[in-house]
């Protein structure tokens, strides 16, 4: 099928006008459906994929390549391909789209509303993986925003107004910079303007200097690199950019949570990659140090806040910063090591946070709130519960055996080849890691039984459906994490060769 | 058989998910025996393969005894290749019977001590799984499967610990256990990423298995890190972890608190297995830690104090299971001295011998418990030998063993330890001379109060205390005949043996001296380079003297105890009444405060700390993005002419509890649903427009 890429990314938008003519109850269906069709089409992209490909740099790798003039004026082209960065991401893209379905199997509230916007959201976030030019890039990254907004101000909690605000005008903020920063790559690129930016990568990568003028007296590339990597740290969150992020989670409806710690904060970390780190090597060097020191701050410093926490969510949130501080951690460290683990990571997190998600989901549909302390005992009335959640949390600990703690073991063997004192105090994010983890779970499946909830049913079949696939995976990938790797490893190689080559 | 070795640990691990997975329903329909039945088979089979291997590896030369078999790639990552390989060797093999021996015997006397337990087949669930990631730790050829393993029983034990998770204490206690692990595990991790730094530094390839590890060792010996050698750093490092995971000072605390999961798991786990995982991984890794001698020298320091700190706090436990543990925690301490001055065959000697003997002990107690209804204080016991004359006896032959009666496995394996100590410093020694006593006497101390004398609990439990079931006793008989008998297999030259069992292990664990005498450390060349003993170096005549010394004085506190505690109890209270040895006994008996002492300077600074950045975080950090939003709003108004949506979005955010927010978004919620649907069909409309264009 020639324009496959294009069908993955937007057959998500194909069924909206159905949604509005369908009876209610029976969105959820066709919205399974697709993600499900979603999945399968995009499957020979997966299986079709040329592994040997590092891509990145080079146009010629790109695979699955459409390109149309879009905006002929500007210069803008519809221009998409994957490398083996994207191929991870899509994969992730497509499969937390089905279980995010699943779990929002009880949406009540509006449902055409929410599966229209749910699908958009899907195209949004499958487009950002798959464009290569600036523009459309751009695009895609702010029409994931409009979606999310309204999934959070109007299915979300009782403080989602404020959330979704806040989320909203943050990652404006963030993209504003974003967008400026792309017309200065843009105006000053070497060789002939573009927006490609395989095309710019390329010209950087063979000794090309983007000729800007000093900004508020600061050279050109230093100040892009900085306001580029303020619009992707706020998407990861990275410290202190990240308070949006637990206020988002604790408001959103489970699945948007799943998808967002899932999906949505991958892409601040892949957009580093793709654009921030890559046109700017020296940038990154000079800014390096400080990398480090931002992902240890984020490793340590999130694992804190999850221990203070006393809302179960909130507590999950904190942990995605913690977590998502390892991906920086490699990403600076630049070894292929690093690189390969935070890539990895990007998929384990997704996986594992996505569980983490739907199983606080699963409490809160029949308890009604996520107070840590307000349970105890569930061990005994939920039995398949608690052994689904001590599963998730061990994951999330990096328990060797389970996908996270391969990522992890490479990130963290990749730094210290780099910086061992900064590796170190990053291990002791996995001490209070395991500190919060268990000490949450104590509190709520340990103890005397709450009498309160001891009628609880135990998990059913959706949830038991949106939880079983992830396991497997998550199992799967931490004894056969090269069954992975294989897809990324040219690329984060290549990556890795061109940040440490300057 | 050997060919076999790669489902020892897979079995295990089958049983456990089978159980994991269809047990309820199994103890349900089918009923709690059949769960048992098969929850022993795998043990049994893993068991039966282990021992079978074995005799076929002593069948063939010695040169010719590391069968490594590559399974599949693990993780590979540029110049980072690790597999899944199992190594099996004379070392391995060893940990292997006493694992799969033991954890079967073990087993089968779960059946009993767990029956009518309503979550009898998780408890063989866990067990299993338990038994698994021991044999992954064992036989893992690398580094990465040895972490495995680490964790993995770290796993194991913390779901066992909280096995009866409703009593918040236990559950508590689980907890403690993992998280001072996870500290250890650090300093494996920080280890292992040390030696791969200067491995990759130097080779083409790590894959961190214990060969090429070994044949690198004269490279990395030549790098420094933070200003060491970096073989001291790894191998300090590793060492961390073993403090950890085999409860040596400062991080024992977790191990007594261990003793709230079932018995059987702590006679498994927490005394002839896991805890020893520390002394194995120095085992395999001799070669590094013989190039580390200040390594050796901290080790063998550490040892020493443990081992006398926890034998103190052991003398003044009412709890059998308490004395047990502190007891394990010194034996430990035994261990770990032989380590420390480079005896590693003597060390891991005493794994073998302690693993019998003390689970033979744990065993015991867990009899004794059950038949008393679940009491475990000492004070509430007496004269069980005529109820449980089998638990009686295997427990008194066992601590015979304990003591180093001559002629026991004990005797041989303390005995050789405080040799090798002696020729490294008279101070080791006499640190190991004077705990020999003191483990005597607290032994012997808790075989009178439980097996003689009075009974002094209640008329109602002495009516129906009783001897235990064959499947219970019969374990623990076989194990005490084991605690009498296996010192033989190292029987020291100058009584007529031939150290066989530091011989067997020759062509995987050389001693310090004989690496020193031999050169290091590539050869793996077997029987030639047989032990160098005593007679080569030092005297008989002190050997001879140091074994008499140490029976005198161990019988000479044993006879303490009986006359403190049988013949002459008044005594022993006038004692106690003074002022100055109740003081004594108050710290001994609180474990000199040392859990209260970490609450102090660990446990309340850390909550201190994350309640202030939970806090930080809330107000601070949230508090300037809010502020941002309060002077947005603050220009808006006094500027008025920005855009009223963005003004109206920096009201919102700040004012979150505000009426405008409300008000701003009523409309949204109710009538303007048909508006948001309206944009999403326009913005699919022109999607779709600009894609059928060009397509």
């Amino acid at each position: 099928m020639s324009h496959l890429l294009s069908w993955v990314v937007f057959l998500p938008l194909i069924p909206i006008p159905l949604l509005f003519l369908l009876p209610k109850d029976k969105g959820k269906w066709l919205a399974l459906a697709v993600t499900l069709a979603d999945f399968v089409i995009g499957l020979p992209l997966i299986l079709g994929f040329d592994r040997a490909m590092p891509g990145v740099s080079n146009p010629g790798e790109m695979q699955f390549v459409e390109r149309a003039t879009w905006i002929p004026s500007l210069g803008v082209e519809y221009y998409i391909g994957i490398d083996g960065l994207s191929v991870t991401m899509i994969l992730l893209t497509l499969l937390i789209g089905v279980l995010a379905v699943l779990a929002s199997w009880n949406i009540a509230k509006h449902e055409a509303g929410y599966w229209s916007m749910f699908l958009l959201l899907q195209t949004a976030m499958l487009g950002v993986f798959v464009s290569l030019d600036l523009i459309l890039f751009f695009v895609f990254w702010e029409v994931m925003l409009f979606p999310m907004y309204f999934l959070i101000g109007i299915w979300g909690g009782p403080r989602r107004v404020y959330a979704a605000i806040k989320f909203f005008l943050y990652t404006l903020f963030g993209g504003v910079g974003m967008l400026l920063a792309f017309i200065a790559i843009w105006y000053y690129a070497p060789g002939q303007r573009t927006w490609d930016m395989i095309e710019i990568l390329q010209r950087v990568s063979a000794g090309g200097h983007f000729n800007g003028p000093d900004i508020f007296g600061v050279e050109f590339a230093k100040m892009i690199f900085v306001v580029l990597f303020v619009g992707f740290a706020i998407k990861v969150p990275i410290f202190p950019f990240h308070t949006w992020l637990p206020d988002a989670h604790v408001e959103a409806p489970t699945a948007i949570s799943v998808i967002l710690a899932g999906v949505l904060l991958k892409m601040g970390t892949y957009g580093m990659l793709r654009i921030n780190f890559t046109l700017f090597p020296e940038a990154f060097h000079w800014f390096r140090t400080f990398l480090v020191v931002l992902a240890v701050i984020n490793i340590v410093y999130g694992a804190l806040c999850a221990l203070a926490q006393s809302d179960l969510k909130k507590m999950v949130a904190y942990s995605s910063v913690s977590h998502m501080g390892f991906i920086l951690l490699g990403m600076a460290a630049a070894t292929p090591q690093g690189m390969n683990g935070a890539m990895l990571q990007m998929f384990n997190h997704g996986t594992i946070t996505a569980m983490l998600f739907l199983l606080v989901g699963v409490i809160y549909d029949r308890a009604h709130h996520r107070q840590i302390d307000g349970f105890g005992g569930m061990a005994s009335v939920m039995p398949k519960f608690a052994a689904l959640t001590s599963f998730a949390f061990m994951a999330a600990i990096g328990l060797p055996g389970l996908s996270g703690f391969v990522s992890e073991l490479l990130i963290l063997s990749g730094s210290f080849k780099v910086y061992q004192v900064a590796t170190i105090i990053a291990g002791l994010g996995i001490i209070f890691g395991a500190g919060y983890m268990l000490w949450s779970y104590q509190r709520v499946f340990f103890g005397k039984v709450n009498e309160k909830y001891a009628d609880f049913k135990d998990v059913n079949v959706i949830e038991v459906a949106s939880l079983v696939p992830l396991l497997v995976i998550v199992v799967y990938l931490g004894i056969f994490p090269n069954n992975l790797i294989v897809f990324f490893e040219q690329s984060m190689n290549h990556i890795s060769e061109l940040l440490l080559a300057r | 058989m050997i060919s076999m070795i790669p489902l020892v640990p897979i079995l295990p691990l089958v049983g456990a998910l089978i159980i994991g997975l269809f047990g309820k329903r199994i103890q349900a329909t089918i009923g709690e025996f059949a769960t048992g039945v098969l929850g022993c088979a795998m043990p049994g089979l893993a068991a039966l393969i282990s021992f079978g291997s074995f005799f076929e590896l002593i069948a063939r030369p010695a040169t010719d005894r590391i069968i490594v078999s590559h399974l599949a790639p693990w993780v590979s990552v540029a110049d980072f290749q690790v597999e899944w390989a199992f190594r099996y060797d004379p070392l391995s093999a060893m940990m292997l019977m006493i694992i799969t021996g033991i954890g079967t015997l073990i087993h089968v006397y779960s059946m009993g001590y767990m029956h009518e337990d309503p979550s009898y087949w998780r408890f063989f669930s866990y067990i299993n799984l338990f038994l698994g990631a021991m044999l992954l730790l064992v036989l893992g050829d690398n580094l990465l499967i040895m972490f495995l393993g680490w964790e993995g029983v770290g796993l194991c034990s913390y779901l066992l610990i909280g096995f009866w998770f409703n009593n918040p204490d236990y559950a508590y206690a689980g907890r403690k256990a993992f998280i001072v692990n996870r500290i250890g595990d650090l300093g494996f991790l920080t280890g292992m990423f040390t030696l791969i730094l200067f491995s990759a530094a130097n080779f083409e390839v790590v894959t961190l298995s214990f060969g090429e590890l070994q044949g690198r060792m004269d490279t990395l010996a030549q790098y420094t890190l933070w200003g060491f050698p970096v073989l001291e750093v790894a191998a300090f490092c590793f060492f961390v972890g073993a403090i950890g995971k085999s409860a040596q000072i400062p991080l024992y605390v977790w191990l007594p608190d261990a003793m709230a999961g079932p018995t059987p798991v702590s006679a498994l786990i927490h005394a002839a297995t896991m805890v020893t995982a520390g002394v194995y991984m120095i085992a395999r890794m001799y070669f590094m830690y013989s190039l580390a001698h200040f390594t050796l020298e901290f080790i063998a320091i550490i040892a020493a104090l443990t081992c006398f700190f926890s034998a103190t706090i052991g003398m003044a436990q009412f709890d059998i299971k308490k004395v047990l543990a502190y007891s394990t925690v010194s034996q430990l301490g035994y261990m770990f001295l032989a380590m420390g001055v480079g005896a590693y065959s003597a060390g891991t000697f005493h794994l073998l011998t302690h693993a019998a003997f003390k689970a033979a002990l744990f065993m015991g107690s867990g009899s004794v418990i059950i038949a008393m209804h679940h009491e475990q204080d000492m004070r509430k016991m007496g004269g069980l030998l005529k109820k449980m004359p089998i638990t009686g006896w295997a427990f008194i032959f066992a601590t015979l063993a304990i003591m180093g009666f001559p002629g026991t496995s004990g005797f041989f394996s303390k005995d050789e330890i405080l040799e090798k100590a002696f020729e490294e410093s008279v101070w080791l020694w006499l640190v190991g001379f004077i705990v020999a006593g003191m483990t005597s006497f607290y032994m012997w101390r808790a075989v009178f109060m439980t097996f003689f004398g009075e009974f002094k609990g209640d008329h109602h439990t002495w009516e129906h205390c009783h001897e235990q079931p064959k499947r219970t006793v019969v374990p623990i008989a076989i194990l005490a005949a084991l605690a009498l008998s296996l010192g033989f297999l190292n029987v020291p030259d100058f009584m007529g043996g031939d150290y066989s069992f530091s011989r067997y292990l020759s062509p995987v664990v050389k001693n310090l001296e004989e690496a020193q005498v031999h050169g290091m450390p590539d050869s793996i060349d077997g029987e030639q380079h047989a032990p160098v003993h005593a007679e080569e170096h030092g005297d008989l005549l002190i050997e001879v003297g140091l074994m008499v010394g140490s029976v005198t004085w161990t019988l000479l506190t044993a006879f303490l105890a009986y006359y403190l505690y049988l013949v002459n109890p008044k005594a022993r209270e006038a004692l106690m009444s003074r002022a100055g040895p109740q003081a004594v006994f108050k710290v001994l008996n609180n474990k000199y405060y040392v859990d209260e002492f970490y609450d102090l300077v660990v446990v309340g600074p850390l909550k201190k700390c994350y309640a202030f950045m939970g806090d930080f975080d809330k107000y601070v950090v949230d508090g300037a993005v809010n502020l941002a939003g309060y002077v947005g709003r603050g220009l808006g108004i006094l500027a008025g002419f920005l855009d009223q949506h963005i003004v109206d979005g920096a009201v919102n955010e700040v004012a979150w509890a505000s009426q405008t927010t409300g008000k701003g978004f009523s409309l949204l919620q109710s009538g303007r649903i048909q508006a948001l649907v309206g944009a999403t069909l326009v913005f699919f409309a022109a999607v779709l427009t600009v894609w059928i264009v060009y397509l």
